[in-house]
């Protein structure tokens, strides 16, 4: 046999392909799924949180509630509970007696704050009812958090990790627990609503503080007092912490009044008393 | 931010010095395969008769070549779809011809007429999860004169 030698022209063993157009195809693929997979979960997670039955909701709840709160200083035992729960319930609109029931925990803490997660689960701070002087401005500030709850807020604030966390429960049926990294991790953070949600949260809120009491006196007395407050520092912090979770501001107060007005609902009236003060244990 | 900064920089050493020394690199090959040209490279069965020869020896020549960063990210970028991994088959085919060439000059600076029984071996060294890697090719064959 001869051997003729030849030049190899061809390259058979490379693929004539740029590596940067390669690298710009692997990014865009993987960036488009990426992108994909967050709409998909955010538009799931919108429908889930406008469909949930309670059962569901109450399982989500719970789960957000221990992943939040398990570690938090609540005062389960606290006798303002008494009092608490059943002024809560009187403030329910009938949408809400479908929902899961009410659960209400005292948070030890000196700032003054209230907040909702989903499944019923409504936080008054220590700092909070200390602060409030009647029982209208109490009201007024339960039912904002149930104007929350009836709006389902809480549950669309969950955003992405609303469809994990509805999953885990579905599983949680059959005995299958996801981890908790998938379940992801919330925080207070995740509480944060938009101007809108607020806005109807508070007319909720006036609709059932006037419907209760056939005024709406006293009802904004916690939030004039906030803002009329002396801006020393510790004033600015106290009013920084609660608009970070509720926006709080002269015009909120001033809406609030020309809605009423509109109505033609007396923004002047007797104020209830709190029995027993709730400043003490 | 700073981490994004420093993953593109790394990128971009990457790209232009290890694509650079790339192109470098088989503008070599390419000449020293050209000038070996004459002498044939055989690849024969265990049991053919070999060709008659005066003298034989074996030859070694093996490669050791580094992965860059840019081919590790476009690497496990194509983990992710799946897929013909291009950047390193330019990686492995460098490497299997420079280690041939090596061995098929030190056979002829010996003297051979041609080199029989070429086999290749291939193991990877280091590159532990994301840290770049390289590659050693090894290839071997009998030179006779």
């Amino acid at each position: 046999m001869k051997y003729t030698p030849r030049e190899i022209t061809s390259e058979v063993n490379i693929t004539p392909v740029h590596p940067l157009v390669n690298f710009g195809y692997l990014v865009g693929t993987v960036m488009a799924t990426g992108i994909a997979i967050y709409v998909g979960l955010g538009v799931a997670a919108t429908q889930i949180a406008l469909r949930m039955g309670p059962a569901m909701e109450a399982k989500v709840g719970d789960a957000v509630f221990n992943s939040l709160f398990a570690e938090a200083n609540l005062l389960e035992q606290d006798r303002r509970l008494d009092y608490l729960r059943p002024l809560a319930e009187s403030l329910r609109s009938d949408a809400l007696l479908e929902r899961p029931k009410l659960k209400l925990h005292i948070l030890d803490e000196t700032i003054p704050n209230a907040m909702v997660i989903p499944g019923g689960h409504i936080f008054v701070t220590t700092g909070l009812l200390e602060d409030l002087e009647t029982e209208n401005e109490l009201a007024f500030i339960l039912s904002h958090e149930l104007g929350h709850y009836e709006n389902r807020d809480a549950l669309r604030g969950l955003g992405r990790s609303l469809v994990l966390l509805s999953l885990n429960g579905l599983l949680g049926l059959s005995g299958v627990q996801l981890p908790s990294v998938l379940t992801g991790s919330l925080s207070l953070a995740d509480l944060r609503y938009s101007r809108d949600q607020e806005r109807r949260a508070d007319i909720y809120a006036i609709e059932i503080t006037h419907q209760r009491y056939g005024h709406l006196g006293h009802a904004l007395g916690f939030f004039e007092r906030l803002s009329a407050e002396d801006l020393d520092l510790e004033a600015l912090a106290r009013i920084m912490e609660w608009q970070s979770t509720h926006p709080l501001t002269q015009s909120r107060i001033e809406d609030l009044e020309a809605l009423a007005e509109e109505r033609d609902w007396a923004l002047e009236g007797k104020a209830t008393p709190i029995p027993g003060g709730l400043g003490r244990p | 931010m700073e981490q994004i900064i420093i993953f593109l920089i790394l990128l971009g050493v990457g790209y232009f010095l290890g694509n650079r020394r790339e192109q470098k690199h088989y503008e070599d090959i390419k000449r020293r395969e050209k000038s070996t040209l004459h002498v044939p490279l055989m690849s024969w069965g265990a049991k053919q008769e070999l060709p008659y020869a005066h003298d034989a020896e074996m030859f070694v020549g093996s490669v050791v070549v580094a992965n860059d960063y840019f081919k590790t990210v476009s690497a496990s970028l194509r983990n992710l779809v799946g897929g013909r991994v291009t950047v390193y088959e330019t990686l492995l085919d460098r490497g299997r011809r420079e280690a041939m060439l090596r061995m098929k000059e030190s056979a002829m600076e010996w003297g051979a007429s041609q080199v029989i029984n070429v086999r290749f071996e291939t193991s990877n060294i280091g590159g532990q999860g994301q840290a770049a890697g390289a590659v050693e090719i090894m290839a071997y064959g009998t030179g006779i004169r």
